[in-house]
């Protein structure tokens, strides 16, 4: 068997390189491939490196236990340190330091644990908190911090959380290496498929002499280990200038790591050996007699059951599109194999991009929660130098409790898909979300070009015993109604009374229409009551990002009356600072928040890295690693398209020297393969135009879904974009694959076509010489 | 006939390949006439030339020397477009192997060369109802050549090789595929729309039976070619 293998080897070699050139495609895939996982894995490992240099550099604590009293400071120092036994200390090592809040010292302490495993961190936290370990927060914040009944707050630092941030990246790695695995079989697969079609006849032959699936396999293995190998080279060093490149002028390195490299040689592997097995396994399936007898074109032609009128018809451009709708088994394939390349490409662009909006989302630089923040520490918060602005909402979906609103036909003309006529001639909605608003948002939105205001916002808060609203008036970026100020809508609030009320049963299916119509239908059974609340429009504001639902902004004491007694509470704020802040700074405006908001019942202060982590992850080049990715795959396009219609016009040969025969000169005969030639290529570019979209548009959706499980918050941010770069690449690529193809078809048979008259004009001449 | 008029002329015609270091002669210094309405066959031994022969006449592959004129016309002389023109107007070509286009219906095999050669002077709807007739085809007109028998495909390949009225048919081994019922079918179809629509038929084969139905025979034998003796 040993023998078997090696003389299998030996075959597959001596055919490998004895008619290299029926390899061309291949060896184009291999490098595509290969460059592909080289690629991935290097870029993945240097930006694992990058995150450890450039968090270790910056922090050697894992730790920072703020606002501590001198008693607090005491009290953590003999739980952590004097208290505990050498050996079952979990910290390695404290930095101290002493700052002042108004007319009192407070200690900082920066902390390095032994290790971070859960175990140690679990006792240092229980330590730190007196033996009180409570459970996360709960909120948004990706930093865990422990909900306490003391006085000082403590944050784990970048250092504690770079596994996570190396997890991050390698997800992505991970995400992206499978989508490159599935593309690359795909490709090579295609590939394969096509030589198998050009080689039918061939391999009927050897399944008649015995040759099974394994016999198959083995050889095709033996070919592409053979192919890819010597593509091996070529593809390392385009890899390692793509990567050098991309990494130029930032502050990242390409590190070369044996393990990144032997991660890309077995993915190829995984390829090589999955995408020889599909083809294999089909064809071996199929009649030797079916392989053999079945050559030329044939298999490609489906029965049309009837004639084509050509009596009225012109050579060669019916003839032509006549012979691409014969073949359409053929041309869908050739097409449905270029779209999803030239897709992948559009997609992966895309994706890129909405990795980057992702990645460089700003978050607040600290978290404040606690029992009530109330507007005065807002106040007070937003004037701490090196503070840019805070950011909080109270809002409640109208639905959770019932109310709709209620407004003039006209005002909502556009709005059809969310109202319901009431018995009085009005329009009513449920869907809009009630936000209580003071003052400071309002300034906070309009300074920081969150939203524009039309109207005058402060009569909002007027105490004369009218009840006012600032509205937005779309719902995602669609302006839909026709709300101005000055306008008078009605907030329904259904009153509660147990004993009186219908109970309602809403079942999954129904939307809020629904439920509204049985509302409505139950006010006016008199199963219900609601009370009725005039609200003068003051302003309309307009956000800029788009919004789910309309908002009806209210002051907190209509805010209340609308959601319930107690319902307007403030108890998390993100606290932003500008850009370009310092630690310094940002430790300043630290200890002043703390000191703000430590009256608070609950209150803790957290830091969240986000500037440092922002500031880190603008210079991996992200988007490089998914364009060269996108850049690679759209190779795949010409590679198949090329090596595809070279094999199909190779079988056309015969076909087109009949008509030349029969008197199709080669001014026709060209005309005839461009007819085809540019009639696949604008197909193929509308295709993935439509294509791109819907798979851009998918993407969006999956990934806008998928966002606030990871606690992501601004899906709004990622809006759907077509790059005009990546479609006319795409569109160019496209043209030039159809028409080259079958162009080049073209001149090669007309070489050999003309060959005869250029020997007989040779000869001729020869002759006259000689006479 | 020395009356009649000569449809195709070949004088001097030589046609040599050169195979490694060795120059083969396939056709040396050949010249014949053949008269209008005339059924001329050449048969000899495989590898006598007379295929090349007959494409050269045919005008899908020229001499080294020599001149062939076909009514009147040196086509020895013409450039590709020009030869591919004529071919398309006044040549009909049967190959041995009937040469379909895989991916089109008999029918449109048979009109394939109408397309080409916009010939207003006739109508081809005529033509093709009566070739279809003639050969039989006319409930297989609408299937590929893939669900025809070898017998039906060579008798598309007639039709369509007769459907521009042609001056002159050249058919090379037309019946060398098919078995003897159908070879003789194919013979038949082949002689009576020739008489028929008063075609010049030259026919190159090795069959003796099938040479003998031939107005005149030609022997080629080492690229010479002479009369028949009997």
């Amino acid at each position: 068997m040993k023998k078997d293998l090696s003389q299998d080897f030996k075959n597959s070699a001596k055919g490998v390189l004895r008619d290299y050139r029926k390899f061309i495609p291949f060896f184009l895939v291999a490098f595509i491939i290969e460059a592909l996982f080289f690629s991935l894995f290097m870029i993945g490992h240097s930006v694992n490196e990058f995150y450890r240099y450039t968090i270790e550099e910056k922090y050697d604590y894992h730790y920072i236990i703020e606002g501590l009293d001198s008693e607090s400071y005491s009290d953590v120092i003999n739980r952590t340190m004097t208290l505990r036994p050498e050996s079952k200390r979990q910290v390695e090592s404290m930095k101290h330091e002493i700052y002042r809040l108004g007319d009192e010292n407070y200690h900082r302490l920066y902390v390095t644990l032994k290790d971070t495993s859960k175990s140690t961190v679990s006792v240092f936290l229980s330590d730190i908190n007196g033996g009180n370990n409570g459970g996360n927060r709960g909120n948004n914040n990706r930093w865990d911090y422990i909900e306490k009944e003391i006085t000082y707050s403590y944050s784990p630092t970048p250092l504690m959380n770079l596994p996570e941030y190396i997890w991050d990246n390698n997800t992505l790695v991970i995400l992206l290496w499978i989508a490159v695995t599935a593309i690359s079989i795909f490709l090579l697969v295609s590939v394969y498929n096509v030589r198998i079609s050009h080689y039918r006849f061939m391999y009927g032959v050897y399944m008649t002499c015995g040759a099974g699936f394994r016999k198959l396999v083995l050889g095709a293995l033996f070919e592409m280990l053979i192919v890819f190998a010597i593509a091996l080279v070529p593809g390392f060093i385009v890899s390692c200038i793509t990567v050098s490149t991309m990494f130029r002028g930032g502050s990242m390195e390409l590190i070369y790591v044996s393990p990144a490299l032997i991660l890309a040689l077995l993915s190829t592997l995984l390829v090589m050996c999955t995408a020889i097995i599909f083809p294999m396994r089909k064809i071996s399936n199929e009649m030797p007699i079916d392989l053999i007898t079945k050559g030329g074109t044939a298999e490609y032609v489906t029965s049309p059951r009837r004639s084509a009128d050509l009596f009225s018809k012109k050579f060669p451009v019916f003839y032509e599109l006549l012979s691409v709708r014969r073949f359409a088994k053929y041309y869908i394939t050739l097409l449905i194999m270029c779209i999803v390349f030239n897709s992948l490409f559009v997609v992966g662009i895309y994706a890129g991009q909405l990795t980057e909006t992702i990645r460089d989302t700003k978050e607040g630089t600290f978290t404040i929660t606690a029992s009530h923040i109330t507007d005065d520490m807002l106040e007070q918060v937003a004037k701490v130098s090196g503070v840019d602005y805070p950011m909080w909402e109270v809002s409640a979906s109208a639905s959770s409790n019932l109310s709709f609103l209620e407004m003039n036909e006209e005002d909502a003309r556009d709005a059809a898909a969310y109202t319901v006529e009431t018995r009085s001639g009005k329009l009513a909605t449920i869907d809009f979300d009630v936000e209580g608003f003071n003052p400071l948002k309002f300034r906070i939105l309009t300074d920081k070009n969150m939203a524009t205001v039309t109207g005058d916002v402060s009569k909002l808060f007027l105490n004369d015993g009218i009840n006012r609203t600032v509205i937005s008036r779309e719902i995602g970026s669609l302006d839909l109604y026709d709300i101005e100020v000055g306008d008078t809508v009605t907030v329904c609030v259904l009153v509660e009374d147990p004993e009186k009320n219908k109970e309602f049963k809403f079942n999954q299916l129904m939307t809020n229409k629904d439920i509204l119509s049985e509302l409505l239908n139950a006010e006016q059974a008199e199963e219900v009551v609601y009370a009725r609340y005039d609200l003068e429009v003051c302003a309309i504001i307009d956000y800029a990002k788009p919004m789910n639902e309309m908002v009806i902004g209210v002051s907190p004491e209509m805010y209340e009356t609308v959601m319930g007694a107690g319902s307007y509470r403030i108890s998390h704020v993100d606290v932003y600072t500008p850009d370009n802040s310092t630690d310094a700074a940002e430790n300043k405006a630290y200890n002043n928040i703390s000191r703000i908001v430590c009256s608070a019942d609950k209150w803790n202060v957290a830091r969240t890295y986000a500037s440092f982590a922002l500031s880190m992850a603008s210079n991996t080049y992200i988007m490089g690693m998914f364009i060269t990715v996108a850049v690679l795959v759209l190779g795949g396009t010409p590679v198949l398209w090329l090596f595809s219609q070279k094999v199909f016009y190779e079988k056309r040969e015969s076909e087109v020297t009949l008509l030349y025969r029969m008197g199709a000169g080669e001014k026709r005969l060209i005309g005839m393969f461009f007819t085809g030639g540019a009639f696949v290529a604008a197909v193929s570019f509308v295709a993935s135009i439509v294509m791109s979209f819907l798979t851009s548009v998918a993407l969006l959706t999956v990934v806008a879904w998928i966002l606030p499980f990871f606690g992501f918050r601004h899906s709004w941010m990622l809006t759907f974009e077509f790059e005009a770069w990546t479609l006319l690449l795409s569109a160019a690529v496209c043209t030039v694959c159809g028409i080259i193809a079958s162009l080049w078809a073209y001149y090669r048979g007309s070489r050999e076509r003309k060959k005869t008259e250029y020997e007989y004009l040779k000869e001729k001449r020869e002759e006259e010489r000689l006479r | 006939m020395n009356d009649r008029r000569v449809t195709l002329e070949v004088r001097d015609v030589i046609k040599q390949y050169k195979q490694y270091d060795e120059v083969v002669t396939a056709v040396n210094c050949v010249s014949f006439r053949v008269y209008e309405g005339e059924f001329v066959a050449i048969i000899g031994a495989s590898g006598s030339g007379k295929s090349t022969l007959l494409h050269m006449c045919a005008g899908i592959d020229r001499p080294n020397s020599g001149s062939i004129i076909i009514r009147g016309n040196k086509i020895t002389e013409m450039n590709a477009d020009e030869l591919s023109a004529f071919r398309g107007k006044y040549i009909g070509m049967v190959y041995q192997k009937h040469n379909l286009i895989e991916q089109m219906t008999a029918m449109e095999n048979i009109l394939v060369p109408a397309i080409m050669c916009d010939r207003s002077e006739f109508s081809y709807t005529e033509t093709l109802k009566k070739l279809l007739k003639a050969l039989n085809l006319t409930d297989r007109v609408h299937h590929l050549p893939s669900e025809l028998s070898g017998g039906q495909q060579q008798r598309v390949s007639i039709a369509r090789a007769l459907i521009n009225n042609p001056e002159i048919i050249f058919a090379d081994e037309p019946t060398g595929n098919l078995d003897r019922a159908n070879a003789d079918e194919v013979l038949n179809l082949l002689i009576e729309t020739k008489n028929m629509l008063g075609q010049t038929l030259m026919m190159v084969t090795h069959d003796m039976s099938i040479a003998e139905r031939a107005d005149r025979i030609l022997v080629m034998d080492n690229g010479v070619l002479t009369p028949y003796k009997k």
